[in-house]
């Protein structure tokens, strides 16, 4: 019995010792993991003698490539009878040309990198890709295609072939561009004139102007879209036209081509097309809360006027040629008269 | 030099340990009285470190065959000695049950444990059988919900009675689930965080009847604008930003009233493709702001 007493009050010692070890025993935080200090982007130093006007120049074939970055600065392209590039960068950052291709016949390049060269001191890291200077020029091949990028740029290009380019910030004026253009403006605003091939124009706060634009063939589109910017579209000869603006205004003059698709999209900026009378185009007009407005004989195929949703179904001519589509939220839709010109 | 001095032998035998106690002792004795004695014994013990200075290392080599010999003895009188680890808890065991009072409080401790176990709540055999089917019970809960129930979310939405009448016949009928208890159901199906979302383009009703293909937009823009919440920080400048919410507040706003319509008239074509232009409208501009992620990404 004696054991029994004894051995019951040491597991009673046991039991509550452990409870008073459980109950006091604080619950451990779950740390949560530290996170991966962010790498700082290291800006560019600037080193003596870097700052200075380059100029090269390299041998190329009429339909050459040439590639870039562009960091900041003015840049002016211009197409040139001569089987040459030429890069001219004032007050910029030393560059070089890299030869990434020559043609296997003639052993001109045919595809051409221009990019900062390192100087001591510098790693490839903050070396960069992109050239910058107060004014870059080049003067490069009629047939040359370019691609390139930029930050803050203000653009222009004049007669070349193809232009595919990127800028964040900065204004782009493309002119005389045969073969097709690919552009986007971050923040600017995009001007192309007398151009051809399949164009693709974007912006997200800039205008966009195109005039005297046309398809190198049939199936060519013509692709404008910006955010809150403008658009205007004149003597356009494409025969597929999207363009869309969000909450700025959208202007489409000139005539409607046989067998052509437009489509023209606004959320609370007017549309407003000013064309001939004599064409035959359909037009479907739908509408939130806008209005819908024709100054040119239209003869009005279906109408569905709702509280809130309005569709409007009308011929231009015989309307058998072509489809225009407009759609907005809250603007004004509006077809005008385009007086013929002397 | 006396004539009880000692000789080189008796000194020799002194220095190597040969002598016995009381011949050590005299020896001791003698020489602390006798210089010559004294003499002889340093130059004895010089001589002797001279010697063992120069077979100091054949002494060493023999060293470690010893250690070596005594190494592998010490290990196999371990390995003889080796016992298992259930063994030793066994003798262990043995041990401790060798007295009346450990053994006492073991055996309390173990009807302790098992008297726990056993009227443990939740647990052991006082848990009901059927106590995992409570987890569909709860997510049945929605179509068993009141009608005032689902009222809430809806104060911030433009929804009309008869969109909510319709909202039941899109879901499988209530028969064919299992009967919940009010109180879980309740529990289960109110989302705060839904009907907290302020109204806008971006915000998915509970109840709401989605046109066809709505859903496929809002599915995209819930997508993009999580992406566009995480990246509008570091992407846009704060003009730009300004510029860019009041697009989208635009945008939102033709969205929001166009759906409105689209409800009270579901036949309304015009209305349908305004709005999902303006869905289209919302897609490209939150999907611009990745665009622009990715171009500056590129001129890093």
């Amino acid at each position: 019995m004696r054991f029994f007493f004894s051995g019951s009050l040491l597991a009673t010692v046991l039991l509550f010792g452990a409870g008073a070890g459980y109950a006091q025993t604080p619950p451990v935080p779950r740390t949560p993991p530290v996170p991966p200090t962010p790498r700082v982007a290291q800006t560019a130093p600037s080193f003596p003698g870097q700052i200075s006007d380059t100029e090269l120049r390299v041998v190329a074939e009429q339909n050459v490539n040439l590639k870039f970055c562009i960091s900041e600065g003015t840049l002016k392209i211009n197409g040139w009878d001569r089987n040459e590039v030429r890069i001219f960068a004032r007050s910029g950052r030393k560059f070089g040309i890299r030869v990434l291709e020559r043609s296997p016949d003639s052993g001109n390049a045919t595809w051409i990198w221009a990019t900062p060269t390192a100087i001591e001191g510098q790693t490839a890291a903050n070396r960069g890709e992109c050239l910058s200077g107060e004014t870059i020029e080049m003067d490069v091949p009629h047939g040359a295609t370019l691609n390139f990028q930029g930050r803050s740029a203000t653009t222009s290009v004049d007669s070349v072939h193809k232009v595919s380019l990127k800028i964040v910030e900065g204004n782009i004026s493309l002119r005389n561009i045969t073969g097709g253009i690919s552009a986007t403006a971050l923040q600017g605003d995009l001007i192309v004139s007398n151009s051809s091939g399949n164009v693709s124009l974007d912006s997200t706060t800039g205008n966009i102007i195109a005039y005297g634009v046309k398809p190198l063939e049939t199936s060519d589109l013509l692709k404008v879209k910006t955010n809150s910017g403008s658009i205007m579209l004149q003597r356009v000869g494409h025969r597929q036209i999207e363009a869309n603006s969000i909450t700025g205004a959208l202007q489409f003059e000139g005539g409607f081509l046989a067998g052509g698709i437009y489509n023209f999209k606004t959320s609370n900026g007017a549309i407003r097309m000013l064309v001939p009378e004599n064409g035959n185009c359909t037009v479907s007009a739908a509408y939130g809360f806008g209005s819908f407005n024709a100054a040119i004989p239209v003869e009005t195929v279906t109408e569905n006027i709702t509280p809130g949703g309005k569709n409007v179904v009308a011929r231009i001519g015989t309307g058998e040629l072509c489809n225009v589509s407009l759609t907005t939220s809250n603007g004004r839709i509006q077809i005008a008269r385009l007086e013929p010109k002397n | 030099m006396s004539r009880n001095c000692l000789d080189i032998g008796t000194i020799q035998a002194f220095l190597d340990g040969e002598t016995r106690g009381e011949e050590t002792d005299a020896i001791s004795g003698h020489i602390s009285t006798c210089d010559a004695c004294a003499m002889m014994l340093a130059d004895a013990e010089e001589e002797m470190s001279f010697v063992m200075a120069a077979v100091e290392s054949d002494v060493n080599t023999l060293v470690p065959t010893q250690r070596l010999w005594s190494r592998i003895n010490d290990a196999i009188d371990e390995e003889r000695t080796k016992v298992s680890f259930w063994h030793r808890v066994y003798a262990g065991l043995t041990s401790l049950m060798a007295g009346p009072s450990l053994a006492t409080a073991a055996v309390v401790l173990v009807l302790f444990g098992f008297f726990a176990f056993i009227f443990t709540p939740g647990g052991g055999l006082d848990a009901p059988a059927n106590q995992v089917v409570a987890v569909p019970q709860q997510t049945a809960a929605p179509v068993n919900l009141p009608s005032q129930a689902v009222t809430a979310p809806q104060n911030t939405m433009p929804a009309t009675p008869d969109i909510a009448i319709t909202q039941p016949e899109a879901m499988p009928p209530a028969t064919t689930q299992p009967k919940a208890e009010p109180a879980r159901a309740i529990q289960a199906s109110y989302r705060p965080e839904r009907a907290a979302r302020p109204s806008g383009g971006d915000f998915r009703p509970v109840n709401a009847l989605y046109v066809p293909g709505e859903d496929s937009y809002l599915n995209t823009i819930e997508t993009l604008k999580a992406s566009y919440d995480s990246q509008k920080d570091r992407v846009l400048s704060p003009s730009s930003r300004v510029a860019f919410e009041r697009d989208l507040a635009v945008v939102e706003n033709s969205i929001k009233k166009m759906r409105e319509v689209v409800r009270k008239n579901p036949n309304n074509q015009a209305a349908r493709q305004v709005l999902y232009s303006s869905y289209q409208d919302k897609i490209d501009l939150l999907n611009s702001v990745g665009q622009k992620e990715e171009l500056l990404a590129s001129l890093q």
